[in-house]
């Protein structure tokens, strides 16, 4: 009995400082694993977040193309109304009926206006609360709304332009007849 | 002259698994050989940028830009129907596709 109770000390005391060892590894295993599953996580949202910031940069660089597009379109359209204009006046000086022509322009001047103010409306840029593709995808559909706004207001003064041409066309063939 | 011997035939069964194996390797290597082909064209795919004209060499831009001066109606009507207004939102696809 007594050798039996010694033993058992004997085993006891061996195998205390293993269990203490087993423990503080079990541990360091733990805080490892805990460390690489950060390490991925962190690595994941960056990507992420890289990506979210590349789409954002292409849909700001395209919205910048479009709002330049749109403003050349609009200086044409002034330059090309300041020469009809200036056809007008010389037509109405060689005695031509020019009544119509000039209510056209009046026209076309306001729809010119209109699509400026289309224009100005388009969102530039997408929001900073835009974290997500999902968000980003949510505002870019309001500015493709607006881009189609301002290109139909666009589409439409010019087209009120080609009206003033035409309009003037038989007053400007007469004018060459008699010429 | 040697005699048929019915003894020297290797066993069915062992046959019979060797042949069922061939195909199953075969269309192993095939499906690993299209997925890494797969993943070879996805990862070029993601890779490639998606070209947006800079506002510098934007070609549309430019040609709204070039115009003549004079107010003759031919010039003038020239210069409106060269005014393409259809590709003033160019790019807006591209940009759909990557948002999808």
């Amino acid at each position: 009995m007594k050798n039996k109770m010694l033993l058992l000390v004997l085993v006891s005391l061996l195998a205390l400082p293993n269990l203490s060892f087993a423990e503080t590894k079990k541990e360091t295993i733990k805080d490892e694993i805990e460390a690489k599953r950060e390490s991925i996580k962190n690595s994941v949202e960056e990507r992420r977040q890289n990506a979210v910031d590349k789409i954002k940069e292409r849909v700001d660089q395209f919205v910048q193309n479009v709002a330049n597009r749109y403003e050349a379109a609009i200086s044409r359209l002034e330059k090309l109304a300041d020469r009809i204009d200036s056809r007008i006046a010389k037509m109405e000086a060689d005695k031509i009926d020019v009544t119509k022509a000039k209510e056209l322009m009046v026209k076309a001047k306001a729809k010119i206006e209109i699509a400026k103010t289309s224009i100005n409306g388009i969102t530039t840029t997408i929001s900073t609360n835009a974290t997500t593709t999902a968000l980003m995808k949510e505002e870019f559909k309001i500015i493709k709304t607006q881009v189609e706004k301002a290109k139909e207001d666009i589409k439409t003064a010019h087209a009120v332009l080609v009206d003033v041409v035409k309009n003037l066309k038989p007053g400007q063939n007469k004018l060459e007849t008699e010429n | 002259m040697d005699t048929f011997n019915p003894n020297q035939m290797p066993p069915m069964s062992a046959t019979l698994e060797k042949k069922s194996m061939g195909p199953l390797i075969a269309v192993i290597i095939i499906l690993a050989l299209i997925i890494i082909g797969g993943l070879y064209f996805l990862k070029t795919r993601s890779s490639q940028p998606i070209y947006i004209p800079s506002p510098a060499n934007d070609t549309i831009t430019e040609s709204l830009n070039t115009q003549s001066t004079s107010d003759s109606l031919n010039s003038i009507e020239a210069d409106l129907n060269a005014t393409d207004l259809n590709n003033l939102d160019q790019g807006a696809a591209a940009i759909e596709a990557t948002l999808q």
